[in-house]
C-alpha cells in the first residue's frame, strides 16, 4: 500500500471527525456550562473545540495535497497500460471507430476513472469512520442513542449503496444512449454540412437530430426527480432520529444532553457526502470498464517466444502470401525484394493492398503463406526487428503536432541537425526549410496542418529515410501530388534504390511504368485461404 | 470567469424561470434552516433540565420533513431547468450547424461531438446545482444572521465580521493563484495533448519501434510535479474558508460558553447561536465545493456560445440564372486572419455558359478555396464575384446552390444506401435514374441498395469520390443545376474510370468548373485557368 494514500487517508478522517467533535463538543461545554462549574473545568473542552476548529481545515489540506498525488501518480500507470493495449493491437486490432472519437475517450477515462478514488472511495472512508467513531462514544454515553444513531447511518448508507445505485444506473444508462445517438449524429452532420447545405437537403437531418434532443430531454425529466431524494432521505430519517433519542434515551446525564441530541445533526454532513459520492459511480464505473476492455483488444500478431536474428545481408521474400483482415483477401502472392528491385503491386482500389504492405511490416500475420527476411521466417522473427528493416510510408501517415526536428527524429532520436537539413534538402523540402524563419524549429500543425499535402508526403518521406531500412514501402506515393511533383517525387524515390529494395503500391500506370516487376492483385473469394490463425475473441470496444 | 453569464440570462428563458423558482425555494429553506436550529436547541434545554420534551421531538421531525421536502422540490425544479436549458441550447446549435448562411469553416466536428454529447454534462452541474446553489448563498447566511442578532448581537457580530472576510480572502487568494490555476490547465492540456498524439501515431511510432512508456512516464511526472506545485497554492482558498468558517464556529462557542458560566447568558440562546453559526458559513462552502462544476460548465456554455457565433450571409436578392450569365470573378483574394499570406489572389477571369474549365495551379495556391468562394461559403476578403452585374453576396445563398452541383476533395456521406446518397442531389429522382448517374460516374459496380454507415466509414475514398460525382450528374440531369463545380474528382480513380468521368462531364448541359492536377482531366477541358500562389507583397 502507498504510505502517501494512507496518511492522506487518516488525514481525511480526521478532518471529517473533527468537523463532527466541533459540533459535539461546543455542545457538551455550553451545557456544562449552563452547571455554572469554575470556568478550569471548561478547559479542555474550550482547547478541544479550537483544536477541532483549526483541525478540519488543515487535515482537509493535507489529505487533499496527498490523495491528489496518488491519484496523479495513478494516472501515469493507467496512461502506460492503456498505452501497451493499443500499441499492441494497433493497427488492424484497433477498434473501427473514429480514431479522434476513441482518444479523446481513452483520454478522459483516465482522467475520470481516478475520481473513483478521490470523490468515491475516500468519501466513503471517512463517512464510515465518523459514523463508527460517533456510534462508540454514543454507547458510553447512552447505548440506546448509540443503537438508535447507529441504525440510522446504517439505514442511510444502505439507501446510498443499493437503493438509489440502482436508479442512478438505469438513469445514467438511458441518459448515455441518448447521448451517444445525439453526437454521433450531430458529428456526422457536422462533418456533411457542407455537401448538404450545398445540396439544399438539410431540413430532413435535422429532424433526426432535434427528435434525439427531445428524447435525451425526456429521459432526464423521467428521472430529474432521484436527484435530490436521497438527500432528502438523509434529512427526514435525521429528523426521525433525533425525535427517537429524544423519546427514548431516558437516564442520560443532564450534561450530556447536547451530545445525545446533536449525534444525529453532526453526522448530516458526513451522510450527505457519501451520496454525492453516489451520483459519480455509474461514470467511474464505465470508464474503468471502457479501459479495462482495452485488455481484451486482440492483438494481430504474435511475437514468437525466442526470436531468431536474421542475417544481415538477403533480401524479403514472399511465398504464397494471402493478405487480408477482418474482409477482403488478396489471391496468393510470391515475389522476392531484392537491393535495387524496385517492385511495383496494383490492383482495384479496396482489394487489399494497403493491408498486404502492413503484412510486410509484421503488423497483420498473413492469412496463409509465409514470409521470410533473409531467409528466416517471420513467424520467427520478432516484429521490432522486421520494422528495424522494413520501412513503410503509408497513405495517411501521423506527422505529429511538433517541429519538424522532432517529427524526424521519430525515426532517429540521436541525429544531428545537419543530417536533418541534408536529408529534407534531398526529398525536396529545402526551400521550405529556407523560407521558415524557425527552421527546423517550425512547428508544423496538428496532422502538419500548416503544410501542404505535397510537403507532408515529403516529410513522412525524409522521415521514412531517416530510419535506415534496407525495404521502403511506399503506399501511393502520388496521391494528392500535381503532375510535376508526383513526377518529381517519382524520380526522387527511384534515386533510392542503389541503397535499398523498393515496393510501390499503387494504381498510377505512371508510376508502374518505372518499376522492374509489377505484381498485380486481385482479390480472393474467402474459400481461398485459411481461416483466420487464432480466432480472436470479438471485443467490441464500446464507446458509448 | 464570472459566476453568472449575462449572456446565458438573456438568452435563456429556461434560467431566467429557474432563478424566480430557486429564490421562493430559498426563502423557505432559509426559514426551515432557522425553525430547525431552535427547535434542537429547545430539545436540548429541555432534556437538560429534565422537562417533557415529547411534543418537541415531534415537531422536529416535523421540521426536518419539511426541510426534506423543500431540498427534494429544490433539486426537482433545478434539474428540470436543467434539462429544458440544455435542449433549447442544442435545438439552436443544431440549427446553426446546417445553417445555409453560415460564412467560414464549417462547425469543427470535434467540437460540435463533445458539445452535443459528453461536454454538455458539466452543463448540468452548472445549472442545476451551481446556479441554485448561488442563489442559497444570498438567501440564507443574511437570514441566518439576522436571527442570530435577535437572539445575541455579540455571536452574530463575529459571524458578520468573518464571513464577508473569509469571501474577501478566499476571492484575493484565487485572484493570487489564478495564474498559477490557469498554468495548471495549460499543463494538463499539454499533457493531455502529448498521450492523445502518442495513440494517434501508435502506428507510426510503432513503425519506427519508438516505444513511448519511458517518455509517458517522464511527462506524467513532470505534470504531477508542477501539478502538485500549483495545488499547495490552489488549495489554500478552501483552507482560509474552512478556517474561518470552523474557527469562528469555534469562537462563537466559546464566547457563549464563557457567558452561560458566570450566568450572563441562558442555555437556549446559547445553544441556538452554535446550532445557527455553521448553518451561515455551510452554502458558502457548499458553494466552493461545487466552483469545479461551474468553471467546467461555464467552459462548456462558452464553447456553444463559441460554435453560435460566426458571419452569415445576408444577401435576399433571387439568383440569375446561371444558363445565360456569366460569372464575373473580380480580383478576388481571401485571407484568412491566422495566416500571413493570403489563401487566394486572383485577377478578372470571366466563366461562360456551358464552359469546362481547369483550374491549375501549384499546392496552396487556392483551388478549393475558389470553389468555396464560389459556393457561397467563404466570402472575398477583396474583390467580388459578379453574376448578371448583381454581387454574389447579395443573392440569397439557398437559391444560389440550386443551381449548383458540387464534388469537393472528400465528399460527406449520409447513413443509409448508396442511393440515399446519391439521391440527396434530387430527392424526386427514379432509380434509373440514380442508376444512370452511378454508371457514368464509374461507379458501375456499387449497387444501390448497398448500405453506407454513418460518415462513409465503410466506404473508400475513390467509392465516395464516384458516389459524389453520381450526385452532381444527377443534380444536373434532374435537379436542373447548370454549374458543377469539382475538387480533383478523379484522384483515386483508374485511368479507364477516369475516363468514364470526364466524358460523362464533357455531355453535361452545364458549365463544369474542375480543380484538377492529372493531366488527363486537365486536356478534357476547354480551357485552363492557372492560379500562383500568392506572394505576401501584393496584399
Amino acid at each position: 500500500m502507498n504510505r502517501r494514500l494512507i496518511a492522506g487517508a487518516i488525514l481525511g478522517c480526521a478532518a471529517q471527525l473533527s468537523g463532527v467533535g466541533l459540533l459535539l463538543t461546543s455542545a457538551w461545554l455550553i451545557v456544562r456550562a449552563a452547571e455554572h462549574p469554575p470556568v478550569l473545568y471548561l478547559m479542555v473542552a474550550i482547547v478541544s473545540v479550537r483544536f477541532f476548529g483549526i483541525g478540519r481545515a488543515v487535515f482537509r489540506y493535507g489529505e487533499r495535497l496527498l490523495t491528489h498525488h496518488v491519484a496523479l501518480s495513478r494516472m501515469i500507470d493507467d496512461r502506460v497500460r492503456v498505452y501497451r493495449n493499443l500499441e499492441r493491437a494497433a493497427p488492424a486490432g484497433l477498434p473501427r471507430q473514429r480514431r479522434g472519437d476513441i482518444i479523446s475517450r481513452v483520454v478522459s477515462d483516465v482522467t475520470t476513472s481516478q475520481d473513483g478514488l478521490l470523490r468515491i472511495q475516500l468519501p466513503w472512508i471517512y463517512t464510515l469512520t465518523s459514523c463508527a467513531v460517533v456510534v462508540a462514544v454514543l454507547a458510553a454515553v447512552s447505548p440506546v442513542a448509540a443503537l438508535v444513531v447507529g441504525a440510522y447511518s446504517l439505514a442511510c448508507l444502505t439507501v446510498a449503496r443499493l437503493g438509489l445505485a440502482n436508479a442512478v444506473r438505469v438513469d445514467s444508462i438511458a441518459a448515455a444512449e441518448a447521448r451517444s445517438t445525439m453526437s454521433a449524429q450531430s458529428a456526422v452532420l457536422a462533418s456533411t454540412s457542407r455537401d448538404l447545405v450545398a445540396y439544399g437537403a438539410a431540413a430532413p437531418f435535422t429532424h433526426d437530430l432535434h427528435e434525439a434532443i427531445d428524447a435525451q430531454a425526456r429521459t432526464q425529466l423521467r428521472t430529474g426527480w432521484f436527484a435530490g431524494l436521497g438527500a432528502a432521505l438523509v434529512l427526514l430519517s435525521t429528523g426521525v432520529a433525533t425525535a427517537l433519542i429524544a423519546v427514548s434515551a431516558n437516564g442520560v446525564r443532564p450534561v450530556m444532553a447536547g451530545v445525545v441530541l446533536l449525534a444525529p445533526v453532526a453526522l448530516l454532513e458526513p451522510l450527505l457526502s457519501v451520496f454525492e459520492a453516489e451520483r459519480l459511480r455509474p461514470a467511474v464505473l464505465a470508464a474503468r470498464s471502457r479501459l479495462d476492455q482495452l485488455d481484451d483488444l486482440r492483438r494481430p500478431v504474435v511475437e514468437p517466444l525466442v526470436a531468431t536474428h536474421a542475417a544481415v545481408a538477403g533480401g524479403l521474400a514472399l511465398h504464397g502470401v494471402v493478405a487480408g483482415w477482418d474482409s477482403s483477401l488478396t489471391t496468393p502472392t510470391s515475389v522476392t525484394l531484392e537491393r535495387g528491385s524496385i517492385v511495383g503491386l496494383s490492383g482495384e482500389s479496396g482489394v487489399g493492398k494497403s493491408t498486404l504492405a502492413l503484412t510486410l511490416a509484421k503488423l497483420i500475420p498473413p492469412r496463409s503463406g509465409k514470409l521470410t527476411l533473409g531467409g528466416v521466417d517471420y513467424r520467427d522473427l520478432d516484429g521490432q526487428d522486421v520494422r528495424a528493416r522494413v520501412g513503410l510510408c503509408g497513405q495517411d501517415d501521423v506527422l505529429f503536432d511538433t517541429t519538424l526536428r522532432e517529427n524526424l527524429r521519430v525515426a532517429a532520436p540521436d541525429v544531428d541537425d545537419d543530417r536533418l537539413r541534408s536529408i529534407l534538402t534531398r526529398v525536396g523540402l529545402g526551400p521550405l526549410l529556407e523560407r521558415m524563419p524557425a527552421g527546423l524549429e517550425t512547428p508544423i500543425g496538428n496532422h502538419g496542418s500548416s503544410l501542404s499535402g505535397g510537403e507532408r508526403q515529403r516529410l513522412a518521406m525524409a522521415r521514412l529515410l531517416l530510419g535506415e531500412h534496407q525495404i521502403l514501402i511506399f503506399d501511393e506515393p502520388t496521391e494528392h501530388l500535381d503532375r510535376d511533383a508526383a513526377r518529381q517525387m517519382i524520380a526522387d524515390i527511384l534515386s533510392l534504390r542503389d541503397e535499398h529494395a523498393i515496393v510501390l503500391i499503387t494504381h498510377s500506370a505512371s508510376v508502374l511504368a518505372v518499376c522492374d516487376q509489377i505484381v498485380h492483385i486481385d482479390p480472393a473469394l474467402d474459400s481461398d485461404a485459411a481461416p483466420r490463425p487464432a480466432p480472436a475473441p470479438a471485443q467490441a470496444l464500446s464507446l458509448a | 470567469m464570472k459566476p453568472l453569464d449575462p449572456r446565458l440570462v438573456r438568452r435563456s428563458h429556461g434560467v431566467r424561470s429557474l432563478l424566480g423558482a430557486i429564490a421562493g425555494l430559498g426563502v423557505l429553506s432559509a426559514g426551515t434552516v432557522i425553525a430547525q436550529a431552535i427547535v434542537i436547541a429547545t430539545l436540548v434545554d429541555r432534556m437538560f433540565s429534565a422537562r417533557p420534551l415529547v411534543s418537541t421531538a415531534w415537531t422536529i421531525a416535523g421540521i426536518f420533513a419539511v426541510r426534506a421536502l423543500i431540498h427534494w422540490a429544490h433539486s426537482t425544479v433545478s434539474e428540470r431547468a436543467a434539462v429544458r436549458v440544455k435542449a433549447e441550447l442544442r435545438h439552436e446549435l443544431a440549427n446553426d450547424l446546417l445553417d445555409s448562411r453560415r460564412i467560414g469553416a464549417a462547425p469543427d466536428p470535434a467540437a460540435v461531438t463533445t458539445i452535443m454529447g459528453p461536454g454538455f454534462d458539466a452543463f448540468d452541474g452548472y445549472v442545476s446545482r451551481f446556479l441554485p446553489q448561488l442563489v442559497l448563498t444570498c438567501l440564507v447566511p443574511p437570514a441566518v444572521i439576522v436571527t442570530m442578532f435577535l437572539v445575541d448581537p455579540v455571536a452574530a457580530l463575529i459571524v458578520a465580521i468573518t464571513l464577508p472576510l473569509s469571501i474577501v480572502f478566499m476571492v484575493l487568494i484565487g485572484m493570487m493563484t489564478r495564474d498559477k490555476l490557469s498554468q495548471r490547465w495549460e499543463s494538463l492540456e499539454r499533457l493531455s495533448l502529448h498521450f492523445a498524439q502518442v495513440l494517434d501515431g501508435l502506428v507510426v511510432l510503432k513503425l519506427f519501434g519508438r516505444r513511448q512508456e519511458r517518455s509517458l512516464i517522464d511527462v506524467g511526472r513532470r505534470h504531477r510535479d508542477a501539478t502538485m506545485r500549483s495545488l499547495r497554492l490552489a488549495f489554500l482558498s478552501s483552507l482560509v474558508l474552512e478556517l474561518v468558517a470552523t474557527l469562528s464556529v469555534a469562537l462563537v462557542a466559546v464566547s457563549v460558553g464563557l457567558r452561560v458560566v458566570d450566568g450572563g447568558m441562558d442555555l437556549l440562546p446559547a445553544l441556538i447561536v452554535l446550532l445557527l453559526a455553521p448553518e451561515a458559513y455551510l452554502p458558502v462552502r457548499q458553494l466552493g465545493m461545487m466552483f469545479h462544476d461551474s468553471t467546467e460548465g461555464a467552459a462548456a456554455v462558452n464553447v456553444a456560445l463559441d460554435l453560435l457565433d460566426h458571419d452569415r450571409q445576408t444577401g435576399h436578392q433571387s439568383a440569375p440564372n446561371l444558363r445565360t450569365s456569366d460569372i464575373r470573378i473580380d480580383r478576388v483574394s481571401v485571407q484568412h486572419p491566422d495566416r500571413s499570406m493570403p489563401s487566394l489572389l486572383m485577377s478578372d477571369e470571366r466563366i461562360r455558359p456551358g464552359e469546362f474549365i481547369a483550374i491549375v495551379g501549384p499546392t496552396g495556391c487556392g483551388k478549393s478555396t475558389l470553389l468555396d468562394v464560389m459556393l457561397s461559403f467563404v466570402r472575398p476578403t477583396t474583390g467580388q464575384i459578379t453574376v448578371a452585374s448583381t454581387d454574389l453576396r447579395d443573392i440569397d445563398p439557398d437559391q444560389w446552390r440550386h443551381q449548383i452541383a458540387w464534388v469537393p476533395q472528400m465528399p460527406g456521406l449520409v447513413a443509409g444506401t448508396v442511393a440515399d446518397n446519391v439521391r440527396l442531389a434530387c430527392t424526386v429522382a427514379s432509380d434509373t435514374h440514380i442508376r444512370q448517374a452511378l454508371d457514368d460516374a464509374g461507379a458501375a459496380d456499387l449497387p444501390l441498395s448497398r448500405t453506407v454507415a454513418e460518415d462513409g466509414l465503410d466506404v473508400s475514398a475513390g467509392e465516395r469520390r464516384r458516389i459524389a460525382i453520381a450526385r452532381a450528374l444527377l443534380r444536373v440531369r434532374t435537379g436542373g443545376a447548370s454549374l458543377v463545380l469539382l475538387d480533383e474528382p478523379t484522384a483515386g480513380l483508374d485511368s479507364e474510370r477516369e475516363a468514364s468521368v470526364l466524358a460523362s462531364l464533357a455531355m453535361l448541359d452545364a458549365t463544369v468548373v474542375v480543380v484538377a492536377h492529372r493531366p488527363e482531366t486537365i486536356s478534357a477541358a476547354s480551357r485552363v485557368i492557372a492560379l500562383s500562389t500568392p506572394v505576401e507583397a501584393t496584399v
